[in-house]
């Protein structure tokens, strides 16, 4: 026996939440492919949370509408709506072992105990958990206790499987080692997943399609590579990857390239939607080369601060257009109050609006 | 729109319930009670038919509308289109009108002179019985049906259906007898309703006047209350936090001691301690023996009066407050009293500007705690008050007495029951938005700062003559059942507990000839019934507080926690001004008894219950509910089984409370059901201290055993290694 | 659910069981039940409820309250009473009770056996009332304790306002005790309603407690916690038997009241039959001879009842020619309590 992929496409229209008068969740349409990986990414209370509990029933949408392979579940009770959630805190049910919680939602009348509980083991070892069956989740590790509740969304077969932060209580290592086996199974099951997490490094890594929310709203939605290389505005440029924003006049237009000026530099810059003469300058370490300030031509910056940090090399330079942080590969070194040149590679930057 | 199946299954099962209620169970309350079935051999007369038989029968035609409530959400079985609207307009016209025909024909028939005048006479009513009981409910949760097709609660029938249940419980069992009583003061000798009888009650000397600064002796009631209050307040903050900082900040080794004395007082019947009191202090009491031998002071009277009563009531709550401040003492963190140190302060300064500050909110707290505790004690004036009233045995006399004044005492109860909810106002409002608790979950490596030694002298010497006090009154206590007259006649005896507990040999068995045995096997039996009741309430507000969000919740919980304020004697009274005369007429029965105890202790258990929930991950019901559980089978198979320790923690606080209650319950006692205490309060009242103290001590060692059994029990069972913490139980008596 | 918590569920609910079947064993007697009120000591009562219990097989279910208490009770069930007899306790409720018309009227064929005082009261109260014993008022001192004191016991009323008794005598309060009210109406008949007055406003600063209890300044006069208690004579003898104490009890030089301690049905309750069967069965010799059994020494009213040795002598005893109708009356009993409250209570 397997578990079986009975995938759908998640839509959401105009979906609205307001507590009293407190505005949640402004307006959010998106569709989900069935089969895909959509991650929902903002900082904390941006609304990505609450839309995934909309979708999961735990919360009822002011306006608007939410169908799952077509079936409009907007007024559902979660227990009927053919989705699954892994939790942040993993919502393991502490009293009960970790084959009655992975069996726990087989509720189906229909299904006899014995192949509840074979299908259950299933789950058990697709996550790598074969042989904890009486263990109490008290006993198991963090990471254990993760795949636990993963096993118990997938034994399920959701039409949709939503993650709640799952990795956010783990430390760094094997968050990336968890997210990794998240996106492995998610692909070989082809599930419809929905994840939410605040952390960008986590959201390139496993998404077939990221869409960024900020106060309640969409800021960008896209694939990994579209939001890095071409934020839609300087608040998703900022979230994902951390980049410098300098402030730039747009001079004119071409095709999709536009001349801007910052100090006396004019440079030619992917910029595909932008209107309007002020924008910044997303200025993201890769698109960096520091010099010797004698040896190359460029932008001279003096360096505040050096700090290394094994694999690479971060500084915080002082320019003339504001300060700028940066990463660069070890091998060449500059002390701090060192004066050192800038060289740009516009292949790597962008511009964006400034309002 | 139409309902889902499941919704229209819902209704179809409430529906034929509710027409069983109208059309088989007998109507009207029966006389021997209806669980001993001695109806069914005359049924159906007139006085045990169903409302259908009455109504074609029995000239009792008014009874036919009722019908219209469960006619009326009839057609949303069939799919109508405002189905919602008339399952809602069904319960809530049955409702309305189960209860308006109730008021309005009584005992004598019309219960307004005019209505008789206009429709001619109608035979008269009953109590209502089990068929209206089942009838209302039904109505009820065709209310919430309604509500919940409409979409409140997400939908979830099971949801609305338990608040709409819980609320209209609360207000008919608490909210409806304080209106009722607010009601009775203002009647007036005639029978009829003035405002200025209320005013007159209210205004009267016996409660305001302040003779005792004018050369009289004593003031009026209310002050000899607030004063008293007041200053047991003031010593038991005082003691409490001496003995918090003994055991908390001090080298102190017998902390079980400490521990056990912090639960007796919830297992001591009211009024014991003040036994005790007059078997030391009386003026024939062994300590004054000792006293007026060894310093030739001549015994006197001191301990009948405020003295007296301050002593005891000081005694008695202590280790409530003690409880509270330990709590606190306890959430200091000790980081920051290091902080304090590594600033140069030394142990004073640091006690001064860091630990006592930090200490101060829940000093306030634990004054309020002794405020209103000393207001709501009952049993200890009764004993020891003397010549020195205070308003909740004025209540108790003014309707017990010959006096026989329903009128005064309810005006009592409202000037009482202003003071308590004060004192809960105040509590919430002021001490609620200053809570410096510093704990935030995280370890804490601090090692608590050392007492500064002249503090630590101070506290052991306050301690430990209290200590030894308690211990000695407790062992007087015990002492008392086994000698004829302790102090006047000190040959020991058997003869007490004979009289009380005495089993004879007959010739059909055993036979129960002592005198203590009715009343003990109904304290037992009722309290037993009460205690699953008061925690299955209890818990159900609690998980719907604590989990649920609804239109009006704020004040439901507000309302849940103030009958917490409500003084025993107020409920007593207020149950008898209610539940006295048809349509709810439930005095002399022991179901009036249970009500009372679980309306009492259910604050408690929804305490209890909003601690550990408040420790249980949220997302665990969110997470069963994913996994196509519904709101009832989560609560069932995900709360219930980690809320165990507060079921425990109800339970027994709900069993031993009712076993120990007295203020509420002496006004409902009745011949069938006298209570243990009730009892020993009618011995105490005849001085007769032998077979009261002997009663006493065996309830103590009783419930002593109980909670031994029960906490075994919890022991053994520790499936979940994962611990919740098990709230203190605390309360008002 | 887990199992410990359901077990001890289930032993709840057997222990409920096991109890409320070891009740209907008892109830299951078919001869009915009684619901009786009764005022006098515990023991009393439940001497008299077991005994008759034996000899009718009625179930009794008793309620012990004293006579202020049970009156206001029965007037609070009047519309829906749930007692059936008020048995014992001093007269002016019982009275008060059939004036109110409260309590049904009955003629026992065993009037004829009653001495004069129990008929008067019978006819006092149109028939709704009948007395049962008879007690003096008096008051009483512990032996020992006068001799601490070294002071002189008193004879007479009036002795009872020395100075030398300052803080030593305690009485119930009228307001929640018919003894102590007893005592004001006997004072009224004594000395004239102004000097009675003035006499208790004197007495008044000897009083240290004014009890709620009627018997209770005899247990505290036997204990100590006070000198003399004024009560009934009966129930200061009471304690000296009980407990061994060299009480003395006075009969005052001036005369005293007395109650009648009275029985009455209560009008509409559930079992009037059986309510006639224990009037009828209470007024026997055998069932009047009970009470010293139960160390309570009122004089019986049936003129073939045995006379306790303990008892007060009554012709040591100087009654007043008490007028029940008048100070029974709840109009008189109102006003005396009223002025009583203004110039006695209120200078507490």
């Amino acid at each position: 026996m397997t578990i079986v992929n009975r995938s759908a496409a998640v839509v959401l229209e105009k979906v609205r939440k307001q507590y009293g008068v407190v505005m949640a969740v402004e307006e959010v349409s998106v569709t989900i492919e069935a089969g895909t990986l959509v991650t929902l990414l903002g900082p904390s209370g941006c609304g990505k949370t609450t839309t995934l509990r909309m979708v999961a029933g735990l919360e009822m949408p002011t306006a608007g509408r939410i169908l799952i392979g077509d079936k409009d579940v907007t007024l559902l009770p979660p227990n009927e709506r053919d989705v699954s959630m892994v939790f942040q805190s993993y919502a393991l049910f502490p009293h009960m072992t970790v084959l009655e919680n992975v069996s726990y939602g087989l509720a189906d009348a229909s299904l006899s105990k014995a192949r509840k509980l074979e299908k259950a083991r299933e789950g058990l070892r697709l996550v790598g958990l074969d042989g904890y069956d009486e263990r109490l989740p008290s006993e198991l590790s963090g990471g254990q206790q993760q795949r636990v509740a993963c096993a118990r969304a997938l034994v399920l077969e959701p039409q949709v499987l939503l993650f709640d932060e799952p990795l956010s209580n783990l430390d760094a290592k094997l968050r990336r080692r968890m997210r990794e086996e998240i996106r492995e199974l998610q692909q070989k099951l082809e599930l419809t997943s929905i994840y939410v997490t605040h952390d960008q490094e986590e959201a390139l890594a496993v998404s077939d399609k990221i869409v960024v929310m900020n106060q309640g709203r969409i800021a960008q939605e896209g694939t990994p590579a579209d939001l890095y290389e071409r934020p839609a505005d300087s608040f998703v440029a900022d979230f994902i990857g951390a980049a410098n924003l300098i402030p730039c006049e747009i001079l004119r237009r071409e095709d999709a390239l536009a001349i801007v000026r910052f100090g006396d530099t004019e440079l030619r810059v992917r910029a595909p939607r932008i209107s309007g003469s002020a924008g910044y300058l997303v200025v993201r370490s890769a698109a960096v080369a520091l010099a010797d300030a004698g040896a190359a031509r460029g932008l001279t910056a003096t360096v505040r601060k050096a700090t290394y940090l094994g694999g690479h090399w971060e500084y915080t330079l002082d320019t003339p257009f504001g300060s700028l942080f940066l990463a660069q590969p070890v091998g060449r070194r500059f002390e701090q109050g060192a004066t050192v040149a800038l060289q740009l590679d516009p292949q790597h930057l962008s511009v964006v609006a400034r309002t | 729109m139409a309902g889902s199946a499941q919704q229209d299954r819902i209704l179809l099962a409430l529906l034929a319930a509710g027409a069983a209620g109208l059309a088989l169970l007998p109507w009207y309350a029966i006389e021997s009670g209806f669980w001993s079935f001695a109806w069914l051999a005359s049924y159906p007369d007139a006085s045990t038919a169903p409302a259908t038989l009455l109504a074609a029968f029995h000239e009792r035609p008014w009874l036919w509308p009722l019908f219209l409530g469960l006619l009326l959400p009839v057609p949303a079985l069939f799919g109508h289109r405002r189905a919602a609207a008339l399952v809602l307009a069904g319960g809530i016209f049955g409702i309305c009108y189960l209860f308006l025909q109730g008021f309005l024909i009584g005992l004598r028939g019309w219960s307004l002179p005019a209505l008789e005048a206009m429709f001619g006479p109608v035979p008269p009513q009953d109590g209502l019985g089990t068929g209206a009981l089942v009838a209302g409910t039904i109505f009820l949760l065709l209310i919430a049906a309604g509500m919940a097709r409409r979409g409140a609660m997400r939908g979830d029938q099971f949801l609305v259906g338990a608040i709409a249940l819980v609320v209209a419980s609360i207000l008919l069992f608490v909210f409806f007898p304080i209106a009722a009583v607010l009601v009775e003061a203002a009647i007036d000798a005639a029978g009829g309703f003035s405002l200025g009888a209320l005013l007159g009650r209210l205004t009267t000397e016996d409660i305001w006047s302040l003779g005792c600064f004018a050369g009289q002796r004593y003031c009026g009631v209310f002050w000899n209350s607030l004063w008293l209050a007041v200053a047991t307040g003031i010593t038991t903050t005082l003691l409490g936090l001496a003995f918090a900082l003994l055991h908390k900040r001090t080298g102190f080794r017998a902390k079980g001691l400490l521990r056990l004395l912090a639960v007796l007082p919830i297992i001591t019947p009211p009024f014991v301690i003040g036994l005790g009191i007059i078997l030391l202090f009386g003026r024939s009491g062994v300590g004054t023996a000792l006293i007026s031998d060894l310093f030739g002071i001549p015994p006197s009277r001191w301990i009948y009066g405020f003295s007296g009563l301050l002593l005891v009531q000081t005694l008695a709550f202590t280790p409530i407050a003690y409880l509270v401040l330990i709590g606190v003492v306890e959430g200091i963190s000790p980081s920051m009293e290091e902080a304090a140190q590594t600033l140069r302060a030394d142990r004073w300064r640091t006690f001064r500007t860091v630990t006592w500050p930090l200490l101060r909110p829940g000093l306030a707290n634990a004054f309020l705690i002794g405020f209103v505790e000393s207001l709501a004690d009952f049993g200890n004036p009764l004993v020891l008050g003397g010549n020195y009233d205070v308003l909740s045995t004025d209540i108790f006399f003014a309707i017990v007495g010959s006096q026989n004044d329903p009128g005064r005492a309810s005006a009592l109860s409202i000037v009482l029951l202003f003071l308590t909810l004060s004192a809960f106002v105040l509590q919430r409002q002021w001490l609620g938005r200053r809570s410096y608790t510093t704990i935030s979950g995280k370890g804490d490596a601090g090692i608590p700062a050392i007492l500064p030694r002249g503090l630590r002298v101070l506290i052991y010497a306050a301690t430990m003559p209290w200590l030894a006090f308690t211990v000695l009154l407790y062992l007087m206590i015990l002492a008392g059942g086994f000698v004829r007259s302790l102090g006047l006649n000190n040959t020991p005896t058997f003869q007490h507990y004979i009289t009380a507990f005495g089993i004879d040999w007959g010739p059909h068995g055993i036979l129960w000839s002592g005198r203590a045995w009715p009343s003990f096997f109904t304290t037992i039996e009722l309290a037993a019934i009460a205690a699953p009741l008061t925690a299955a309430i209890g818990l159900l507000t609690a998980y719907l507080l604590n989990r649920q969000n609804f239109f009006g919740k704020n004040s439901f919980e507000f309302l849940t926690m103030l009958s917490f304020a409500i003084p025993g004697t107020v409920i007593g009274i207020s149950y008898i001004v209610a539940f006295n005369v048809p349509p709810i007429e439930l005095t002399g029965t022991g179901l009036i008894l249970v009500i009372c105890f679980v309306f009492r202790n259910m604050p408690v258990s929804i305490r209890a219950g909003l601690a550990t929930l408040s420790q249980i991950d949220k997302s665990l019901d969110e997470c069963s509910l994913t996994l196509r559980h519904g709101s009832f089978a989560t609560m069932r198979r995900v709360i219930l089984p980690l809320l165990r320790p507060a079921i425990i923690a109800s339970l027994v606080y709900a069993f031993v409370r009712a076993i120990t209650s007295v203020s509420a319950v002496i006004f409902l006692v009745s011949a069938q059901y006298n209570l243990a205490t009730a009892y020993i309060v009618g011995r105490v009242e005849i001085s007769d201290f032998g077979v009261a103290i002997a009663y006493s001590s065996v309830l103590i060692l009783c419930m002593l055993a109980a909670i031994g059994l029960i906490q075994l029990g919890v022991g053994e069972q520790r499936r979940a290694r994962r611990t919740f913490g098990t709230p203190a139980a605390l309360g008002t008596s | 659910m887990t199992r410990s918590f359901a077990a001890a569920r289930l032993s709840a609910v057997a222990a409920a069981a096991l109890i409320s079947a070891a009740m209907a064993v008892t109830d299951a007697r078919a001869e009915g039940n009684l619901t009786i009120y009764c005022s006098v000591q515990e023991e009393w009562c439940q001497l008299m409820v077991n005994e008759f219990q034996k000899a009718t097989g009625i179930t009794v279910a008793m309620t012990r309250k004293s006579s202020g208490e049970t009156f206001a009770q029965v007037k609070a069930e009047a519309a829906n009473p749930k007692g059936d007899i008020w048995w014992g306790g001093t007269g002016d409720p019982h009275l008060q009770a059939a004036e109110e018309g409260l309590t049904e009227a009955y003629e026992s064929s065993m009037l004829k056996d009653l001495n004069d005082w129990a008929v008067s009261q019978h006819k006092t109260g149109g028939g709704k009332t009948v007395g049962i014993y008879m007690g003096a008022l008096g008051f009483g001192y512990s032996a020992d304790v006068l001799k601490e004191k070294g002071v002189e016991g008193p004879k007479c009323w009036a002795d009872l306002t020395k100075t030398d008794y300052k803080g030593e005598v305690q009485i119930a309060n009228p307001n929640s005790s018919g003894t102590a009210y007893t005592f004001l109406a006997t004072m009224v008949q004594i000395l004239g309603e102004e000097d009675a007055f003035a006499y208790l406003k004197k007495l008044n600063g000897n009083v240290n407690q004014y009890t709620k209890s009627g018997a209770a300044p005899a247990q505290a006069a036997s204990r100590g916690e006070t000198l003399i208690g004024i009560t009934f004579q009966h129930d200061l003898v009471t304690p000296a038997v009980t407990s061994d104490v060299p009480m003395v009890v006075v009969s005052p030089c001036e005369g005293t009241g007395f109650e009648v301690g009275s029985m009455s049905i209560i009008k509409g309750g559930p079992n009037p039959d059986n309510a006639k069967k224990w009037y009828d069965w209470a007024l026997t010799p055998e069932a009047q001879a009970l009470g010293a059994q139960a160390n309570s020494f009122q004089v019986p009213s049936n003129k073939s009842a045995p006379i306790p040795e303990a008892a007060p002598k009554l012709s040591e005893i100087k009654l007043i020619n008490y007028d029940f109708a008048k100070y029974g009356s709840s109009e008189e009993r109102k006003r005396l309590l009223s002025r009583w409250d203004k110039e006695i209570g209120a200078a507490q």
